[in-house]
């Protein structure tokens, strides 16, 4: 009755466990369903209607999902390969992760919600030199969107034996479509500030790191950013005039802007977005939240560190000219209770999950949504 | 009548009865404002693939959106009610929303029509939908194997 066009319109709203079923509909579905064209639409559609979006928390006790429109339980969620000691997650990149191990264990590339992963071929990690050790190695998950890709970008350091000083970096892509690793050139003052990517946004992964190149006392900062589509490295500026010094700050992904989360000494969170991707101009102070601390802030989007709840929730600033009703926070206390709130005018209101077995630090957290691209 | 928000327009049906509506309100659908933008208006504007019963849910449904003194939380609610329909007409209004190409309600059709679809079964869909069955038996069987948690 309905032409197959209509059919996709109806069935991109449909998230990946209903559409899964819905394959054995009918031969047509099923063709409509797996087909190419139809995962862009659905993806699409995912990204753009905020509906069911999950939050993935990552710990060593394992991987949990919080659907985001219900925020009711923390689902434990399988790792892609059970055999395998899984303590690490990476970046979400259009609800893809990675799911690591040991550095010298090839990583995973997983779609939690289609439940089908791919295992990276080896890269095995060459010394350039002699007498060096491995200081760091990190993964970061990205989309070329020109080449309609899945990247995956690792980063290693290398310094040395006796001196434990960095002594160089390397850096490597794998392609999803080729299924293949390549070397890249390394920015050299990336030497020992990066830990990890952190937000995937505007085809490329961004990380805070100490500007080494300030050869003065004051520590100042920049959002390092690497372009997944056109393989190389840039900086960006932080809100001008912020005060970096004892104030821990995290970077976030806010409605497909990158924002600044900044929580100093007073438990004071101040959260700055970037209004106009590479506009420095462009930063603005969205908010400012009182005691206590954010934790995790989410908006359908990555979700920061953990601290510690000390007193009630106070009133929270807020700054006009930017679209932010339903900013989700996300925060866990001394119970492991997962507490979501949602901004409605000046107060948060709270709902409490509670997620048993997670246990702090976070290894990484992130959310997630879902697609039906297959590995 | 000079300005173009008093022009007015007659579709009809497919069963050839005729509506009056407003310009500015049918130029949501895009099919009748390239007819407008091209000077191709003819009097009145026939739908044929569109019968009496959709279209006069069509144009409940353009003029609503079409008020430019209701606020978006006025029309949602007006969507919540308007969408409580049976699915066949459901599906029936999918059909002209696209033929008309108006965006907007094809939007909130397809959203209520996956919302109501979410949980259902297979068999449940073939029903609704009104589809044949065409896979073998073996052929459903190994379709259903390759993802047995979804059918939880």
């Amino acid at each position: 009755m309905l032409p197959p066009d209509m059919i996709s319109e109806i069935l991109s709203r449909l998230p990946v466990k209903t559409l899964l079923r819905f394959r054995c509909v009918e031969r047509t579905w099923c063709s409509i369903i797996d087909g190419q064209s139809f995962v862009q639409l659905h993806l699409h559609q995912s990204m753009t209607t905020n509906s069911y979006h999950s939050l993935i928390l990552g710990s060593r006790k394992g991987l949990y999902s919080v659907d985001l429109d219900s925020i009711d339980k923390a689902q434990l969620i399988e790792p892609p390969v059970s055999s395998k000691g899984f303590d690490c997650i990476s970046n979400s990149c259009n609800g893809l992760i990675l799911v690591m191990s040991d550095p010298l264990v090839p990583p995973v590339l997983w779609n939690p919600f289609l439940r089908k992963y791919k295992i990276l071929p080896d890269a095995a990690i060459e010394y350039p030199a002699p007498l060096l050790c491995l200081s760091k190695v990190f993964y970061g998950l990205g989309y070329d969107s020109r080449n309609n890709d899945y990247k995956v970008v690792r980063a290693v350091e290398f310094c040395s034996e006796t001196s434990r000083a960095w002594v160089c970096s390397a850096t490597e892509i794998y392609s999803l479509k080729l299924n293949s690793w390549n070397m890249v050139p390394v920015l050299s003052n990336m030497k020992g500030n990066c830990d990890k990517w952190d937000v995937h946004v505007h085809g490329a992964l961004h990380t805070l790191m100490e500007d080494s190149s300030h050869v003065y006392s004051v520590k100042s900062f920049i959002i390092m950013a690497f372009s997944v589509e056109n393989e190389n490295h840039y900086a960006m500026m932080l809100p001008p005039n912020i005060e970096t010094e004892n104030v821990e700050m995290k970077l976030e992904l806010l409605r497909g802007c990158l924002c600044l989360v900044c929580a100093d000494n007073y438990d004071v969170n101040n959260i700055w977005v970037m209004k106009e991707y590479g506009v420095e101009e462009s930063w603005t102070q969205l908010l400012s939240v009182g005691p206590p601390a954010l934790f995790a802030l989410t908006v359908l989007g990555k979700v920061m560190g953990s601290r510690q709840e000390k007193r009630k929730e106070k009133k929270i600033k807020r700054k006009k000219g930017f679209p932010f009703r339903g900013v989700k926070f996300v925060r866990l206390d001394e119970k492991k209770t997962l507490k979501f709130s949602v901004t409605t005018c000046e107060y948060m209101k709270s709902k409490a999950v509670v997620v048993n077995g997670l246990i702090l630090p976070f290894v990484s957290e992130i959310s997630g949504f879902q697609q039906m691209v297959k590995l | 009548m000079s300005s173009s928000e008093e022009r007015k327009l007659i579709l009809k049906s497919s069963d050839n009865e005729e509506f009056v509506v407003k310009e500015s309100s049918a130029v949501q659908c895009l099919t009748i404002k390239n007819l407008v933008e091209d000077r191709c208006v003819s009097d009145p504007i026939p739908l044929a693939n569109v019968d009496s019963k959709i279209l006069a849910l069509v144009i409940e449904f353009m003029e609503k959106h079409a008020e430019t003194t209701l606020s978006n939380s006025e029309k949602k609610e007006f969507d919540v009610e308007f969408v409580k329909k049976p699915f066949d007409d459901l599906l029936e209004l999918i059909l002209a929303a696209n033929y008309l190409d108006f965006r907007e309600l094809m939007d909130v059709l397809c959203n209520t029509c996956a919302k109501q679809m979410e949980n259902w079964s297979v068999e449940e869909v073939r029903e609704k939908f009104n589809i044949q069955n065409d896979y073998t038996v073996e052929e459903e069987k190994a379709a259903r194997a390759e993802n047995p948690w979804a059918f939880e």
